[in-house]
């Protein structure tokens, strides 16, 4: 059982740090945040720049073509991602891409056929 | 008018957006202003103007690896897993090694005897530094072939591949940590590299137009997902020397690639085709066309 020995005596000592090595921990500390904080700002740079487009883009189209405009701001035909959609890993899988793949073999495919 | 900062909503309450809205409402007016002064003449001038519809798609392939720490994130990684380990409680080997067994025996030999005089220690462990836990040895007496290879370690696969080393870029193999753009180069109306676009046909939409820009220049076997079926960039092109056309408005729609290659058609007229990162395609592309494409593309 975990809860065999008492908590007491597992636990560690109380981390007390001296004034320099607090400063340092302090320091390491803001300097991650600095960074996290400059990571999302670029980021949200990123997203802002990536509307500004797709705006301009709508706008235009809207200009260009009323129809082309309404079709494109209908409700998409499906909601759902598909399941090959992977979130990326820290290393990659032993076959890093599928080269040999073909529509013919998939579900959708071979139950069209049939 | 500045509206009140707790009423905007929050995108809207940094100094670079504000900056951007009030650029875009100085443009505005100086626009309208400059409208309102034209003469008929340009008028009629623009509306003479045609320009061709077209549907482009900017096909990426998602990072599969994820992005490369920098030297900080390292260390601090380090730091941090360090001073986890100082704080954490004593490994409780009763529980995976039960007691009295041939396990224990085993666990109990491998591991540094400390002295029970310290008054720091406590379960054999320096309660003030981090405990190092030495793990015995898998006993290589009673392995057999399947058991060998259900405790085999785990090789995790490199995150540089092939492609990297010989840096084909027409592989998708490389640069796993990166996003990959699909940029080609045709005859005639694309003679410089592009973002794949045609002609939008009667009665399709950007949708449709886009998916058989796919099948016509990269054929069937890839499995893509568009994200969307609005916009995700506009670009107009002028012509020099065209009859019924002043030039041509470009209409990209994004979508991700999983499975499967470009392969270029036979009547697609592609005599060059690249999977490039953001950077590598400033190399490839126009200048002009690099600025009006950068910003729609994602940083990693």
């Amino acid at each position: 059982m975990l809860s065999l020995v008492s908590r007491v005596k597992k636990q560690p000592y109380r981390l007390k740090l001296s004034y320099e090595d607090l400063m340092r921990h302090r320091t390491i500390h803001r300097a991650w945040m600095l960074l996290q904080r400059k990571n999302r700002e670029e980021r949200h740079k990123e997203l802002m720049a990536q509307y500004q487009r797709i705006k301009m883009a709508c706008d235009q189209l809207e200009k260009a073509s009323p129809e082309l405009f309404a079709r494109a701001m209908d409700k998409p035909r499906s909601l759902r991602f598909p399941l090959e959609y992977k979130y990326p890993t820290e290393t990659p899988p032993r076959v890093a891409w599928d080269y040999d793949w073909k529509k013919s073999t998939t579900v959708q495919a071979l139950s069209k056929k049939k | 008018m500045v509206l009140n900062k707790s009423l905007r909503p929050l995108w809207s309450q940094s100094k670079h957006v504000t900056d951007i809205i009030v650029a875009s409402r100085r443009a505005l007016a100086t626009t309208t202003a400059s409208a309102e002064a034209t003469t008929e003449e340009s008028v009629s001038a623009k509306e003479e103007q045609k320009f061709k519809l077209m549907a482009g798609v900017i096909l990426s392939r998602p990072p599969i690896v994820t992005p490369e720490p920098t030297a900080f994130e390292k260390a601090y990684h380090h730091y941090q897993s360090e001073l986890y380990k100082r704080l954490s409680w004593t490994f409780p080997h009763w529980f995976y090694f039960p007691k009295g067994s041939l396990a224990e025996n085993e666990y109990k030999r491998v591991q540094p005897q400390l002295t029970e005089d310290d008054p720091n220690v406590l379960l054999n462990r320096k309660r003030d530094e981090k405990q190092e836990i030495v793990f015995p040895p898998r006993s290589v007496q009673r392995e057999t072939e399947e058991s060998a290879r259900i405790y085999a370690k785990i090789v995790p696969q490199p995150r540089k591949t092939e492609a990297d080393e010989k840096n084909d870029i027409t592989k998708l193999d490389r640069k796993l940590d990166r996003t990959l753009y699909l940029i080609v180069k045709k005859e005639g109306e694309f003679s410089d590299w592009q973002f794949p676009a045609a002609p939008i046909r009667k009665g399709e939409s950007l949708e449709v137009a886009s998916e058989r820009v796919l099948l016509e220049n990269g054929g069937e076997d890839m499995n893509v997902f568009f994200v969307s079926e609005t916009p995700a960039l506009y670009y107009k092109k002028f012509y020099k020397e065209d009859e019924t056309y002043n030039g041509a408005k470009i209409f990209y729609l994004k979508s991700r690639i999983f499975n499967g290659m470009f392969k270029p058609q036979r009547g697609s007229q592609i005599t060059d085709y690249a999977w490039v990162t953001k950077e590598e395609i400033e190399s490839f592309v126009s200048p002009r066309y690099w600025t009006i494409i950068a910003p729609a593309l994602s940083l990693h």
